[in-house]
């Protein structure tokens, strides 16, 4: 077999494959979502990849006549089996100093707040005060924050990593991934540590906050998530934990902690299927994410389907999706959500779900084009990709994959 | 304000999404991953707008990677009760199971290297590029790659040329 003809192999197998007609819009769609989301996290474009974005967002600065907030990062005693070591410490900074940009509104000398040995060699996170910033939604950004390395294999090698901001009620995080997450080239934790599995190992710092982990969850009656949280000691300064594979939750001081190097989530979450059967209902699922716990890429897509009964009542269907469990609630009747239980199985590809009172089934695809049926009743196709069904309907089928799936609807 | 990026999903999705399709094996799969990078692009596309089909393509090499491991058949089941229509048996669809049968036996930096060199037709440095590996790397890859590939793929793709199944 030549490379033409393993060429022509590969071009043959991939002649059907075309992208959807409505690539772009759900694109845009869900780009736009990211955006927001992004906003939401980073306080008005505040970016955190680099120094340059850091200190530019910095120069614009006020903070006349602003307190500047405490911190145990910028006030406390140093942490970790390091913090005694005088000649690290001092190295460390210096390391701290010479990475920091020019124009940043400093205040008072660089600090070591936690220093520890790791297997590669030192490890220290360095803080640094700022004249206070407001932000203008109610939070101060008053200090800017670095992990700085000192590799020890036969030479002593310094790296800095990335510089974060320090913004009352949101960071610093004092909780990391060692394997990074996704899409985030953040410290090299994963080297540094030499965990055997750093994709599931989390290292927890100690700000003076009591810490709290939970590395699994249940759901309650309403569809919230409940999770089982235990104290966290942190002997050394840190605590290194192997999470499952539910996701975990941790908290500091009583508030959710947000993990320092998942400040955009966005690449975990997967894009909002929507499908719009009249109607304008704009009810929304609140208080049931938990945007501070952290889980696995998700492989399914939330789905929210919204419409109007033939009695003429608004209803939205809508999942929320964690860790593989995909929540299903509806509204109908009032504004609270209807917890419907975890859908059984794992499909990403439609919903079906039967509406009270004899109001019918509604049903999406990712794809257009089904068709259902009644008992009695001939095929009738639907050019969609959603619809309302009646209530009789028995049988759906509908594309999946380069197969037509089928969707038998209990009684 | 985000000048181009409409016309780059636009021209570009479908040759993107069959570098997906053969990355993951997965038609879904793969249409999931490309709107996750697309997202991505649109969120950076000012950053990304010079070469943005490198960094898709990179993207989608890096994302597709952390896939596929093990994963035979896609453990796809329903919300009720729920029968997967019989596949269509033609020769077209016979090749694509041969051919990604044969691509999942490969190891994914093994598989990337060879569907972006024989599917996109790229040069080993721009492959090299998306892999962010060396020229050398990528040959040894690539012809480790296609060795494996044309022990399974010979018989069976050119039995269906000759019509013999």
């Amino acid at each position: 077999m030549t490379d033409l003809e393993v060429r022509d192999a590969l071009h043959r197998a991939t002649a059907e494959v075309t992208a959807p007609a409505d690539l772009l819009d759900r694109v845009t769609a869900g780009g736009r979502r990211r955006v927001v989301r992004r906003r939401s996290l980073l306080t008005a474009g505040l970016a955190v990849v680099g120094a340059g974005a850091t200190a530019a967002v910095l120069r614009g600065g006020g903070g006349q006549g602003l307190a500047p907030p405490a911190s145990d990062l910028l006030d406390g005693p140093a942490r970790g089996d390091l913090a005694g070591d005088s000649g690290f410490l001092t190295g460390a900074v210096a390391t701290f100093r010479s990475s920091l940009p020019d124009d940043l509104a400093t205040m008072g000398p660089p600090r070591v707040a936690w220093a520890v040995s790791a297997p590669a060699g030192g490890l220290a996170l360095v803080a640094q005060r700022l004249r206070p910033r407001d932000l203008g939604d109610g939070s101060v950004e008053f200090g800017v924050i670095r992990f700085v390395e000192m590799w020890s294999n036969g030479t002593r090698i310094w790296t800095a990593g990335r510089l974060e901001p320090m913004i009352t009620g949101r960071y610093p995080s004092n909780a990391y991934l060692v394997g990074g997450v996704p899409g985030d080239a953040f410290l090299r934790f994963r080297d540094f540590f030499r965990d055997a599995r750093p994709e599931r190992t989390l290292v927890v710092l100690d700000d003076g906050r009591p810490v709290r982990i939970a590395t699994s969850f249940t759901v309650d009656a309403s569809g919230r998530l409940v999770w089982q949280y235990r104290d966290l000691p942190l002997p050394d300064g840190f605590a290194r934990v192997v999470r499952g594979q539910a996701g975990l939750s941790v908290r500091a001081g009583g508030r959710g902690v947000v993990l320092g190097n998942d400040i955009d989530a966005s690449g975990r979450t997967k894009p909002l299927i929507e499908a719009d059967l009249g109607g304008a209902d704009d009810r929304r699922l609140r208080g049931y994410d938990d945007e501070t716990a952290y889980f696995d890429a998700s492989v399914f897509s939330p789905w929210r389907i919204r419409g109007v009964t033939p009695d003429g009542r608004s209803f939205v269907v809508q999942t929320l999706v964690e860790a593989g469990t995909i929540r299903l609630f509806r509204f109908l009747d009032g504004p609270e959500p209807t917890y419907l239980g975890v859908v059984p199985g794992r499909s990403q590809s439609a919903l079906a779900t039967r509406l009270p009172d004899e109001q019918g089934i509604v049903f999406a695809s990712k794809r257009s084009r089904f068709r259902h049926r009644s008992a009695r009743g001939d095929w009738v196709l639907n050019p969609d990709n959603a619809g309302l069904l009646p209530p009789g309907t028995v049988e759906i089928r509908y594309p999946d994959g380069t197969n037509e799936a089928v969707l038998t609807i209990p009684a | 304000m985000r000048t181009g990026f409409d016309e780059f999903v636009r021209t570009r999705s479908t040759g993107l999404l069959r570098v997906a399709f053969l990355l993951t094996g997965d038609r879904h799969t793969a249409e999931d991953l490309l709107q996750e990078v697309l997202e991505q692009m649109y969120v950076r596309w000012r950053g990304v707008r010079g070469n943005p089909e490198a960094y898709a393509r990179r993207a989608l090499v890096n994302r597709a990677t952390n896939r596929w491991r093990g994963r035979r058949r896609r453990p796809e089941t329903p919300l009720a009760h729920h029968d997967v229509a019989q596949p269509d048996h033609s020769d077209g669809v016979i090749v694509r199971d041969v051919v990604l049968e044969a691509l999942r036996e490969l190891p994914p930096r093994q598989r990337a290297a060879v569907v972006l060199r024989y599917l996109d037709d790229l040069p080993i440095a721009e492959v090299a590029a998306a892999l962010d590996c060396s020229e050398g790397v990528i040959k040894s890859n690539t012809s480790r790659g296609l060795e494996r590939l044309r022990a399974v793929l010979g018989p069976a793709v050119f039995s269906t040329d000759r019509g013999d199944r």
